[in-house]
């Protein structure tokens, strides 16, 4: 059994200008998922562990690209 | 680990549909039980140590989902602590229902075999954080039924013959970036979304 620490350095898909416009964007939707989420009474606990649940829910999905 | 598309539904034994099905069902069991099963001990064992407030949850899985996020849109570059190794090749002579089983549960895991994106940090963090085995269960359960969830549908749908595997595991190995974008994506949101969770949230102070 070994193990590493890897310093993962990504093929580059997109250019920096797109990939920080695309950032941002995910956050600013990622907020305003919160915001209707929490506006439509739903607590912050619930809220996060929702979030916590679709987050490994696409984690799982995306990690069946591991090489 | 596209490869699992072979291995867990029908590269040895491709004989009728219901065949391919029952063991893709056992891998997709096997990577929900794995994942849950981690979960549910991380869960536990943090919360006897320790169990922070939801609120605080948030806010301390914004800085995590917002450095992996930019590690995955090739924004900066972090170190991604992984075991190095795959699955025992020797597992390739098991019978095919216990291969499928024997994939699946290390797999569902996630962090038995080498880790792909940020996405796994973040969630261990999360049910870390916790300290609820029940958020544990049902968290890394999820991690491990989209892990289980993706091989079942693309070798459901897309394997007809043995000859088919190859090709369909290179081609969906050749979107590897793409899929590394969506997961910085999909935690860029996530950051955002805890951002607003934990700002709102320290106006209020329910518990799990």
């Amino acid at each position: 059994m070994s193990s590493a620490v890897t310093a993962v350095v990504p093929a580059r898909l997109l250019s920096r200008g797109r990939a920080s416009y695309l950032f941002v964007m995910a956050v600013t939707g990622g907020a305003l998922m919160g915001t209707i989420t929490l506006g439509i009474g739903v607590s912050p606990a619930m809220a996060t562990g929702a979030a916590l649940m679709f987050l490994a829910l696409a984690g799982g999905v995306l990690s069946n690209w591991s090489p | 680990m596209v490869g699992t598309i072979g291995l867990a539904g029908c590269e040895e034994d491709c004989r009728g549909f219901v065949r391919k099905c029952s063991l893709l069902s056992i891998h997709l069991a096997g990577s929900i039980g794995g994942g849950a099963a981690l979960g549910l001990m991380l869960g536990w064992s943090s919360g006897l140590a320790m169990a922070v407030e939801p609120t605080s949850t948030a806010v301390l899985l914004v800085p995590i989902c917002a450095a992996y996020a930019l590690s995955g849109l090739s924004l900066a570059r972090l170190p991604q602590p992984s075991t190095g190794r795959q699955v025992p090749i020797s597992w390739r002579r098991l019978p095919p229902p216990v291969l499928a089983l024997h994939y699946g549960v290390p797999l569902g895991a996630g962090v038995f075999t080498r880790i792909f994106d940020g996405t796994v940090y973040a969630v261990l963090a999360g049910v870390v954080l916790t300290g609820d085995a029940v958020i544990g269960c049902v968290t890394l359960g999820a991690f491990g039924f989209g892990r289980g969830l993706f091989v079942f549908l693309a070798a459901g749908f897309g394997v007809r013959a043995r000859d088919d595997v190859t090709p369909l595991v290179q081609a969906i190995a050749a979107h590897r970036t793409h899929a590394r974008a969506a997961a910085g994506m999909a935690l860029a949101a996530a950051a955002g979304f805890f951002a607003l969770v934990g700002w709102t949230g320290t106006f209020t102070a329910p518990g799990w």
